[in-house]
C-alpha cells in the first residue's frame, strides 16, 4: 500500500514530466534557432530542464511552466551567445528597413522538398539576436505581448516596435535565402 | 489577458496555413512571419535522447543530495 509520502512523491515527479512533455518542443526549439546547432540546441534543453527541476519548487510562484521555462532558457542561451564573439552587419539602414513591407505581399511560398529548415536557420541568422528572439517568442501562441516584454526586459511598446522591424527584415532575408 | 492573447487579430494578417499540391511538388504558402516559424517548429524533431539524458542527471542529482533533505521529503 502506498504511503501519503510516496504518493505526493510521485506526484510532483508525474507534474514534472508532464511538464517536460508539454514544453520541451518549445524549449528546444528556441535553443535550436537561437544557437543554430542541434547539438547544442540538446545539450542547452537538458541543462534548461535540469535547472527547472533543481528550482521545482520555485515554480509554485510563477504564472506558467511556459514563461517560467522560457525564462530559463532565454538566460542560458544568452550566456552561451555572449561567449561568442559575434559582428552583425545589418545590411539595410533604417530607412531601408522603414520602407520594408511588414508582410508578405502574397502568401509566401516555399517548395517542400527545399530544407526550410536551412533556409529558416540562415534567415534568423542573418538577424540581431535581440530581433531573432522577440519573433521566436512571438511565434508561440501561448505568450502574450506582455509575457515577452517581461521575459526580454522592455516595454510591450518597444516589443511591438522591434517585432515590427524584426518581421521586415526576416522577409527580405527569407526571400533572398529561398531564392 | 485574452486580448493580449489575441495579439494577431485586428494587427496582422490573418493567420492561415494553405497546402498547395501540384503534380511535380508540393508547396506551403504563409501569410505571416509567425506562420513560417509556427510551421518550422512543428516539423522539427526533439530527440529523444534529451529524456534520457535527463532521467540520468535526475536520478544522479537525487543521489547527491544529503540525507536528511531526501528524508525530510518523504515526510
Amino acid at each position: 500500500m502506498e504511503t501519503k509520502a510516496e504518493t505526493a512523491k510521485e506526484t510532483g515527479e508525474d507534474v514534472f514530466e508532464k511538464i517536460y512533455r508539454q514544453n520541451v518542443r518549445s524549449v528546444y526549439y528556441y535553443a535550436l534557432r537561437m544557437l543554430g546547432d542541434p547539438s547544442a540546441a540538446e545539450d542547452a534543453t537538458h541543462d534548461v530542464f535540469l535547472k527547472a527541476y533543481k528550482n521545482f519548487d520555485r515554480f509554485r510562484n510563477e504564472s506558467s511552466p511556459r514563461t517560467w521555462l522560457y525564462r530559463i532558457t532565454i538566460n542560458h542561451c544568452n550566456n552561451l551567445l555572449k561567449s561568442k564573439v559575434r559582428h552583425y552587419t545589418i545590411e539595410l539602414n533604417e530607412t531601408d528597413i522603414g520602407q520594408l513591407s511588414d508582410s508578405f505581399d502574397s502568401p509566401l511560398k516555399v517548395v517542400e522538398n527545399k530544407d526550410l529548415g536551412e533556409i529558416m536557420q540562415k534567415t534568423l541568422d542573418k538577424l540581431p539576436p535581440e530581433y531573432k528572439a522577440i519573433l521566436l517568442l512571438s511565434a508561440d501562441e501561448n505568450l502574450s505581448y506582455s509575457e515577452i516584454a517581461r521575459l526580454t526586459s522592455q516595454t510591450v511598446d518597444a516589443v511591438r516596435g522591434k517585432l515590427h522591424r524584426a518581421r521586415k527584415l526576416f522577409i527580405y532575408h527569407f526571400k533572398q535565402a529561398n531564392l | 489577458m485574452k486580448e493580449e492573447l489575441r495579439k494577431n487579430a485586428g494587427e496582422e494578417t490573418q493567420v492561415n496555413l494553405n497546402q498547395v499540391a501540384s503534380q511535380a511538388r508540393t508547396e506551403c504558402q504563409f501569410n505571416t512571419v509567425e506562420d513560417v516559424i509556427r510551421y518550422d517548429a512543428a516539423t522539427v524533431v526533439v530527440p529523444e535522447t534529451i529524456y534520457r539524458r535527463l532521467e540520468k542527471s535526475i536520478s544522479q542529482e537525487k543521489s547527491v543530495q544529503p540525507f536528511w533533505k531526501r528524508w525530510f521529503k518523504r515526510l
